[in-house]
């Protein structure tokens, strides 16, 4: 088969021993700019900016010795999308050039390989991985987990039944002008405002705020005005996101509610009729419904006697799936999470004098391939050093 | 086309295609569940706190943790149930007298910064805020437990307290093991007055 001399030249370039080397610095240069970043913008943001990304540009700080004069000048630093993804092409290639198949090479082609399976492991945790949170009183029972970082608008219909009907949209997708997009309801909802993070305040006492045209539920009744602010971007406080939503039916204005991920755990649901279902209308923490139930039966803090120093924390749990009806009592503690359904729950806090508990919820399709390719490491090392360790052994010997 | 044009051209496209890749990997779509009614335990249990609007950030959800230190309670200072956002709450007085309350949180970091506790603190007793070098008067330096902290104390307008007396709040905050700890007493200024002597031997009584 013919191969363009090109092709020939790029896949040898892309799969040189150089490329590696070249790349393993700017891994080194990437975590050292983007630490020094985090430090400032908090670690959702310098992963964002720098982890996630093909390039990012630092800039010298301006509290720094001469930060005034040398602030301006973008540094450029190439992004782990960048670098992974090259560093995984880049082992592919050289492995196809330089590949013949030898029992004294095997172990180094399954350490390769397994290397490789991090790195593709790693791209996956980050593309896919969803970290969630559940707080537990003790003698409660939860089915939904709800996000650290990302929020959502929802709509909910109330049945006669018991059951509702929770239609939810990511805020960072929210565009002003547009229309929510898939809403079963019967009603449109126009996003007339949004604020990636807002103050709000009483009108008479928020200079530069304004009502946005709100007229109906918490907005309303509390006269509250809304203004723009900057990011927190900190990793201790949340930014209060917050819309204005206006909602209508056949062109008729049924009204415009003001919506914000501070008002959930402040307020009671904003709702209103039509056509005789109650609508309930907000914006919060992500929530995402499990298919089973998790209740707490028992949190305990274990101490070195005498000592304040905490020796365990630990959660008896009950868990029921709501289809099957299956149930079982589980201990979550320390370094012992609970997987269930796809999800594995650590024990991560605790509250209200030991009778509450936090779990980090962690969903990642990807969480075996670290496990794997570590494996397929340690095995190839073993293989490698046994084969040297043979080869020497059997030459002392003749 | 000269080679040495069409190989970083072949790069660039290579890094297009990672950037198309990876950007497509959002989470944009809407989502509808139907799901049984809501159970309470499913929410925050930082749910239900009357904070007023606005201000959301000065004392942020967090991890409260287990009670760090140690304490004697004076007397008639009665323990009663905290919530999730007080490691220690207790109750000065007892019905049908008004109830004071001492109440100890603790959050990562400076928590919004100190002016914006302390004019959260002035608005709670019907005061307006201050600024930054109007609040350095209302500030004395404490120690808790040898630890160097702040206090200040805020005594509302006639009215702004419980039965149309003045709400008063004395607020001591120190800095131990990257969290504020915060020492808030809570109640009418008749009332307080008299448990200031208490408030002072429960700060000297408590050892991180």
């Amino acid at each position: 088969m013919h191969i363009p001399p090109p092709l020939v030249s790029l896949a040898r370039t892309l799969g040189s021993l150089r490329l590696t080397v070249y790349l393993l610095v700017a891994a080194v240069f990437l975590v050292f700019f983007g630490t020094l970043d985090q430090v400032r913008i908090g670690i959702q943001a310098a992963q964002a900016i720098y982890f996630e990304s093909l390039i990012a540009f630092w800039h010298y700080p301006e509290d720094w010795p001469l930060g005034q004069l040398l602030n301006w000048f973008p540094v450029p630093v190439p992004g782990g999308y960048l670098i992974g993804p090259l560093l995984a092409v880049n082992l592919v290639l050289s492995h196809i050039r330089h590949f013949k198949f030898k029992w004294r090479l095997l172990g180094i082609s399954v350490i390769h390989f397994g290397v490789l399976m991090l790195l593709v492991g790693q791209l996956m945790t980050n593309l896919l991985q969803k970290e969630d949170y559940m707080w537990l009183d003790e003698g409660e029972t939860a089915n939904a987990v709800r996000s650290f970082h990302k929020d959502e608008v929802y709509l909910t219909r109330h049945a006669d039944d018991g059951t509702v009907g929770v239609y939810s949209f990511p805020f960072s997708e929210l565009e002003e002008g547009n229309s929510l997009p898939k809403n079963p309801f019967p009603f449109e909802v126009r996003v007339a405002k949004v604020f990636g993070n807002a103050e709000i305040q009483s009108l008479g006492s928020a200079p530069g705020a304004s009502r946005h045209g709100v007229d109906r539920g918490i907005g309303a009744q509390f006269n509250l005005g809304v203004k723009e602010r900057s990011s927190f971007r900190s990793d201790d406080q949340r930014d209060v996101r917050t819309a204005v939503l206006e909602i209508s039916k056949n062109g008729q204005r049924i009204g415009t509610w003001l919506v914000s991920n501070v008002f959930e755990e402040r307020f009671p649901e904003q709702s209103f009729s039509l056509e005789g279902r109650r609508y309930d209308v907000g914006l919060r923490y992500r929530k995402t419904f499990l298919p089973f139930s998790l209740t707490l039966l028992e949190f305990n803090h274990d101490r070195y006697p005498g000592t304040n120093i905490p020796e365990n924390f630990s959660s008896r749990v009950r868990v029921e799936h709501t289809e099957t009806g299956e149930t079982q009592e589980v201990m979550i503690f320390m370094n012992n999470p609970l997987r269930y359904e796809g999800f594995t729950f650590y024990q991560a806090s605790f509250a209200k004098q030991d009778t509450a508990s936090m779990f980090q919820v962690v969903r990642n399709p990807g969480w075996l391939m670290p496990y794997i390719a570590c494996t397929l490491v340690s095995v190839g090392l073993l293989y490698q050093f046994g084969w040297i360790a043979y080869r020497s052994i059997r030459r002392t010997s003749s | 086309m000269p080679h040495n044009i069409l190989k970083p051209l072949l790069i660039t496209s290579l890094c297009g295609l990672f950037a198309l890749a990876f950007s497509g990997c959002g989470e944009s779509e809407p989502e509808y569940v139907e799901v049984r009614e809501a159970q309470p335990a499913a929410e925050d249990p930082h749910a239900g706190h009357d904070h007023p609007p606005g201000e959301h950030p000065e004392e942020p959800e967090g991890d409260t943790g287990a009670l760090a230190f140690t304490y004697e309670a004076p007397a008639g200072w009665n323990e009663q149930s905290p919530s999730s956002m007080k490691l220690l709450s207790l109750a000065i007085g007892s019905p049908p007298e008004l109830v004071s309350e001492l109440s100890v949180s603790a959050f990562p970091g400076d928590v919004g910064g100190q002016l914006a506790n302390i004019n959260r603190w002035r608005r709670q007793v019907g005061l307006g805020p201050i600024s930054e070098e109007a609040a350095a008067d209302f500030i004395q330096d404490v120690t808790v437990s040898d630890i160097e902290g702040w206090q200040v104390d805020f005594t509302g307008p006639e009215g702004s307290g419980e039965n149309g007396g003045a709400a008063r709040v004395v607020t001591t905050a120190v800095f131990q093991d990257g969290q504020t700890w915060f020492f808030k007493l809570v109640g009418n200024d008749a009332a307080l007055e008299d448990e200031l002597e208490n408030y002072d031997a429960f700060l000297k009584s408590v050892s991180f």
